[in-house]
């Protein structure tokens, strides 16, 4: 009898099974060859988000990562840059799950002295065109500017920008509408509220935890 | 060659997967906010299709009838995490952000599957990889059109250039599930329109191609053959 029209149960239990082995081979052979890339794919990844929100630094800048809890008890977590031996800055990451569509992850590159100095989003899942749009950072291309290359630097973005070289608040940055100062879109209150929110948690850890901060990382030098 | 080019055409236009056969709709929904993205999905599918059509046209010979189905599967499904593997390995960054979790989809991409039953299954290996390139390419570029159609509706540029640099408020309907429903809806009505004026020109009633209806699949007749 021909294997196409076998009908025997082992018989198709074991090519189902020489199938699957065959298929898993050809997977551990790409997944071996690519693992390489793909960790330097990310690694890279994260070292560009690093470099844009940070001053020039030359440490190696994951060798160590401070883990604390902001006030209001988010996760943060801390690295810190240094240049020729000194203290440059520090990145900070905040994971805040209350954006419209999830979690909003927020790097920001903060001053020895507590300011921030630049915010990044990298991860977000708002709304494409209304919430999403507060968080992208990206030089526009028009058909004028096509041939032009994209000067160098973060692209400005006026709901991420206003955080950054200010002193915080007590209680933190809050959007006008809830009575506050910081600038906020219609159609994206959630979104906005949640920026505010993530950036003042990281300035507020870095004013409540300055010292315990220093200290983890060895004193300032 | 002349059948070849057939079979190549066959998918890009005249059986085109989205457009005719109505297959893949999920990627062709949710992806195609911006060209660029419609055309990665559509390269990507096209090489799995490739790649799945010849490996199955090779097999199809030995595979028992009663399991084809999940032996076919099995073949998709690692040609996708190879596709997936690679993208992550080699893609820009923003690309497989975009991507990135509709990748695993391909799997359940009726047009892969399809094509391995229907096609693949009875032909030989080079006719089998002419199909899966011309309906790869006949889905990379409707969403591709579609990608840009969305995208210039919704905020007036095409590939990310903007066109219209007085456009600064998106236009959310366009770029959102609903809007891809009434597109894909209208650009469908229109080309049956088209076929249907074509057909009663030429004093016929429009028929559509045979084997584009549900009777080229055999596996409720394989059933009754059981009986």
């Amino acid at each position: 009898m021909k294997l196409k029209d076998n009908e025997n149960l082992v018989v198709l239990g074991i090519f189902l099974g020489v199938t699957g082995v065959l298929s898993a081979l050809v997977l551990a052979v790409v997944s071996t060859l690519t693992a390489r890339p793909i960790a330097e794919a990310k690694a890279s990844r994260e070292t560009s988000a690093l470099k844009q929100v940070l001053p020039e630094f030359d440490n190696d800048i994951n060798a160590k990562v401070c883990k604390l809890k902001s006030p209001a008890g988010y996760d943060v977590f801390i690295r810190q840059a240094r240049k020729n031996g000194k203290v440059a800055g520090y990145a900070v990451l905040l994971t805040n799950p209350a954006g419209y569509a999830g979690n909003i992850s927020m790097l920001a590159g903060v001053e020895p002295d507590g300011k921030i100095r630049a915010v990044l989003i990298t991860e977000q899942h708002e709304t494409p065109g209304l919430g999403a749009e507060l968080c992208k950072r990206e030089h526009k291309k028009t058909i004028f500017n096509l041939t032009e290359s994209a000067p160098a630097g973060l692209a400005p973005n006026k709901y991420l920008d206003q955080y950054a070289g200010k002193s915080v608040p007590a209680g933190g940055w809050k959007i006008t509408k809830d009575g506050g100062t910081a600038l906020y879109a219609t159609g994206a209150t959630v979104t906005s509220r949640a920026l505010a929110q993530s950036a003042s948690e990281i300035a507020l850890t870095f004013k409540k935890y300055r010292k315990k901060i220093i200290a983890s990382f060895g004193g300032a030098k | 060659m002349k059948n070849l080019l057939n079979i190549l055409f066959n998918g890009i236009w005249k059986e085109n997967p989205v457009l005719v056969l109505l297959l893949g709709t999920c990627p062709t929904l949710a992806l195609t906010t911006g060209a660029a993205n419609g055309a990665g999905m559509g390269l990507a599918t096209t090489f799995v299709l490739v790649g799945s059509n010849f490996v199955i046209s090779c097999i199809s010979g030995i595979v028992p009838r009663k399991i084809r189905i999940p032996v076919y599967i099995v073949v998709i499904a690692t040609f996708v995490t190879v596709v997936d593997f690679l993208l992550q390995a080699y893609a820009p960054a923003a690309l497989y952000a975009a991507l990135g979790i509709f990748i695993p989809l391909i799997v359940v991409n009726c047009i892969v599957l399809g094509r391995a039953e229907a096609f693949a299954s009875k032909n030989n290996p080079l006719r089998s990889i002419f199909d899966g390139l011309g309906m790869g390419l006949g889905f990379t570029l409707t969403l591709t059109c579609l990608g840009m159609i969305r995208e210039f509706a919704g905020s007036g540029s095409v590939f990310g250039v903007k066109v219209i640099t007085a456009w600064t408020t998106d236009f959310l309907l366009p770029t959102s599930a609903p809007g891809a429903f009434i597109i894909v809806g209208v650009i469908l009505a229109i080309r049956n329109h088209l076929k249907a004026r074509a057909a009663l020109k030429a004093g016929k009633l429009y028929v559509p191609p045979t084997g584009l209806d549900c009777r080229h699949c055999n596996i409720c007749s394989l059933q009754e053959n059981d009986k």
